[in-house]
């Protein structure tokens, strides 16, 4: 199916595209007849992190006498994927009544809340070029309008085009009028979808937002300026989902700023020697501080996200038994949700905030930098990523069949360690190296993150079931459905413990250490003089440098295709982080401090 | 992809009228809808003012995707395409009867799948192979019944039919149709049929010169009368099979 096609109305003609002079002429040149004219209001609907973008899709919403009337189109060709309708903009799949395309929509979604990414106020003058059976073969638009930007109320005007939109099976009609306002109007442009060119017009690109790391640093980089970059990198990420957070607009924006200061914390931990250490100590605590108090409501999410999974599994006859559990979780959530707000607007956050940013932004002291200040990032890199492969390795072979759960959880911390480390890295190295890394690595913290997570549920379904029945005296079976749930949580423990010593085998390999090993020689080779001594056989060196120069170009090939994959890697990646109740457990696991 | 067959072995009982009016439903309510029409009479391709394909063997049909793809088109409505009529489907009938299988049709669908959600197969009035390949292709058979005494009684026939190929009464989707309740006869069926035969669906299609306006105006009723009792009768029949079917 071909594109729409549109013509840009240059100057000449733009009396308005509402003028009867410029429709008379659009008539003229392509046989087409006018329709009555139509003045659109819409609004273009997206995830946060534009998951029905990156699906190639838009949703246009239309408010009318019955409600909302949504359409869900192809990006491209503006194909129809799904008429819907709601009696209020939605927010989730389950305020849009039931209808084919709802599924696949919520499918796309996922636990994502749709936002109003653009609004747009149209002006549009349908014309149809039809056939002898008056049947419409090609359809014709003349468009001019306005763009809103929903958060500010910014305007701003869009061109005025001709578009024009072929009916399947009538391609010569629609062939033959592409070529009549060709060669009047000019070769038609590709301006892209109204939502894209709307946003464009309010100066926002969509895609723009990402929970992914994608940094490229540079090698010979000071350790100092690498690692600002990447603390700059996440608190733009808490930032930019902080008022979904106080907004509770889906649990998503909790999650994607918890894993933000997680990685901060991360981050921190590898700016020893980097960062002045009293200034360093000082964040360390307050961003514990911060993915502290953004627990408890994020394990409330966690579970309210896997009530209806749950449910799932229970038998027929127990159908409908953890409404009163819901509940409780959604009265809990509310009180966990009033917590947070109350320290997210406290002075102490504020001036956390304010402090982290002048630090980030400010010039190493010039006086007595701290030892490693100036290290070329790679290096430290390098020798941080090995040194937590390493703890990885020793901590993982001393695991055996009688470990205590604190053994298996502490290794969970170790390797996501690892991960963040790589993550924030990844650009500095051969891609190779760091995607056989990461992908035996995410295998592992799979089978620690089921593990882990079963019992942290566990007890929590315990202990909230102890807190329900002070509460409100629930039914029994509602106290019977929480018992069959924990021991399938058990049944699910049990199950990942026995696999872990097959997962962490495949991590545990010659490959994965020569990996890292090559990770170090690689980094220290960039460092040293290039030059080889002329005396010597050029090969050594010369293979080096061009092994490093290929390195490079397949670090970047690997980058944009991470960036073209990011859509599917997002979701596996939320899939597995998405169940993740972790303060409760490093409570009562005793986890390191 | 739900199949879903207009069938009726008496001709002139609403038939095309229901695979036009239920298919504009289905694609009104955001589902991708195509109708083939099946009957060489090529009464729903004039309806949605779409020429029958005059040209090429029938045989085309059991060809694959290719074909099938090159001669759907689109109609003057969202979501709604259609396979235009075949004047050589008259010939049809006995090129699948030298195959003497029934899941040609079926086969032919497949590649269809991932494109549509419900296809409309409006085929021509008797008990053919034709009509033995729709049978084996259709989720649903929704059967159009004067309420007259003869329409039941072939009606029985083709239960009778549909047994001895154990197709389930589950499929079934009887309607009365042109139903004129100033007559005696028609308002007793319209007790006594959902008596007799469970699978009969409740919403019925009153006669309506609305309907017979659609010739002219070539277009579904509610796109022309979209206040008419007989616009609001077919999204009511349309709703209760999309949840029969669903």
């Amino acid at each position: 199916m071909e594109d729409i096609k549109q013509f840009p109305i240059d100057a000449a003609h733009a009396q308005g595209a509402g003028s009867q002079a410029l429709i008379d002429l659009v008539a003229e040149v392509t046989g087409a007849v006018a329709d009555p004219p139509e003045a659109i209001e819409c609004v273009y609907l997206d995830t946060f992190d534009w998951r029905l973008y990156a699906a190639d899709s838009v949703l246009e919403a239309v408010r009318d006498s019955r409600g909302w009337a949504l359409t869900w189109s192809v990006l491209g060709d503006g194909r129809t994927l799904g008429r819907l309708r709601a009696d209020r903009c939605p927010v989730f799949a389950s305020d849009i009544e039931p209808a084919p395309a709802r599924a696949r929509l919520a499918a796309t979604m996922d636990i994502r809340a749709l936002m109003e990414r653009v609004r747009v106020r149209l002006n549009r003058q349908p014309l149809a070029r039809r056939n002898d059976d008056d049947k419409t073969v090609v359809r014709l638009a003349l468009v001019e309008g306005t763009a809103v930007d929903p958060e500010t109320g910014d305007e701003a005007t869009l061109s005025a085009r001709v578009t024009v939109q072929p009916v399947r099976g009538y391609d010569k009609a629609y062939d033959r009028i592409v070529a009549r306002l060709t060669d009047r109007f000019g070769a038609a442009v590709e301006t892209g979808p109204l939502m894209v060119s709307a946003l464009a017009a309010i100066g926002r690109t969509p895609g723009d937002y990402s929970s992914k790391i994608r940094l490229a640093l540079a090698r010979g980089t000071p350790a100092e300026t690498a690692l600002k970059d990447v603390c700059q990198t996440l608190l733009r990420v808490m930032e930019r989902n902080v008022d979904g957070v106080l907004a509770d607009t889906d649990s998503e924006f909790l999650h994607d700023f918890r894993v933000a200061v997680r990685r901060t914390r991360t981050a921190l931990t590898q700016a020893k020697g980097v960062f002045p250490e009293a200034m360093r100590r000082r964040f360390a605590d307050d961003f514990r501080w911060l993915g502290q108090l953004t627990g408890p409501k994020r394990d409330l999410d966690v579970f309210r996200l896997d009530v209806p999974g749950y449910q799932d599994r229970l038998p027929d006859d127990q159908a409908g038994a953890l409404a009163p559990f819901q509940d409780f979780l959604d009265r809990r959530a509310q009180a966990a949700l009033a917590d947070l707000a109350r320290a997210l607007r406290s002075e102490r956050y504020r001036r956390l905030v304010a402090d982290w940013r002048d630090m980030l932004h400010s010039p190493t002291p010039p006086v007595d930098p701290p030892p490693e200040a100036h290290t070329p990032i790679e290096r430290l890199a390098a020798r941080r990523i090995a040194r937590a492969h390493k703890r990885v390795i020793k901590d993982g072979r001393r695991i055996d069949a009688q470990s205590p759960p604190e053994a298996l959880h502490d290794l969970r911390k170790d390797a996501k360690k690892l991960r963040y480390q790589l993550e924030f890295f990844r650009s500095l190295f051969d891609a190779d190296d760091v995607k056989t890394t990461v992908k035996a690595l995410k295998q592992l913290q799979a089978v620690l993150g089921t593990y882990q997570d079963s019992a942290v549920q566990r007890e929590a379904l315990m202990a909230f079931g102890r807190a329900m029945t002070a509460e409100t005296s629930p039914p029994p079976e509602t106290l019977m459905a929480l018992g069959t749930l924990t021991a399938t949580l058990e049944d699910r423990q049990a199950d990942a413990r026995a696999h872990f010593a097959e997962r962490f085998a495949t991590f545990d390999t010659p490959d994965v250490a020569d990996r890292i090993a090559h990770m170090s020689r690689d980094a220290d080779a960039a460092a040293k003089p290039p030059a080889p001594p002329p005396d010597r056989p050029p090969r050594a060196a010369g293979s080096k440098a061009d092994k490093k120069a290929m390195r490079t170009a397949a670090a970047s090939k690997a980058k944009s295709e991470t960036k073209a994959g990011k859509d599917k890697a997002d979701k596996t990646n939320k899939t597995e982080k998405s169940k993740k109740p972790k303060k409760a457990g490093k409570a009562k696991t005793g986890g390191r401090r | 992809m739900k199949v879903l067959a207009i069938h009726n072995i008496k001709g002139g009982v609403g038939k095309t009228a229901a695979a036009v009016n239920l298919a504009y439903e289905a694609a009104g309510a955001g589902a991708r809808t195509l109708v083939w029409d099946l009957d060489p009479q090529a009464a729903t391709s004039f309806y949605f003012r779409i020429k029958p394909k005059v040209k090429g063997g029938g045989k085309g049909i059991v060809k694959g995707k290719t074909e099938l793809d090159d001669r759907i088109k689109g109609t003057d409505f969202d979501n709604l395409d259609l396979m235009p009529a075949d004047f050589s489907y008259r010939e049809f009938d006995a090129q699948l009867d030298a195959t003497d299988k029934t899941n040609r049709l079926a086969k032919a669908l497949k590649p269809l799948a991932s494109q549509y959600d419900f296809v409309f197969l409006d085929c021509p009035p008797s008990i053919s192979h034709l009509s033995e390949n729709v049978f084996a292709a259709a989720h649903g058979l929704v059967i159009p019944l004067l309420p007259t005494t003869l329409s039941l009684r072939t009606y029985d026939q083709l239960c009778r039919f549909l047994d001895e190929r154990r197709i389930s009464p589950k499929r079934r989707l009887p309607f009365l149709s042109m139903i004129d309740r100033r007559k005696t006869l028609h308002r007793d069926v319209m007790t006594s049929f959902p008596a007799q035969h469970k699978e009969a669906l409740a919403t019925g299609i009153p006669y309506s010169s609305v309907v017979e306006r659609m010739g002219l105006e070539r277009a579904p009723v509610r796109a022309f009368a979209p206040r008419s009792a007989a616009a609001r009768a077919f999204a009511d029949l349309w709703d209760e099979i999309a949840t029969r079917v669903g």
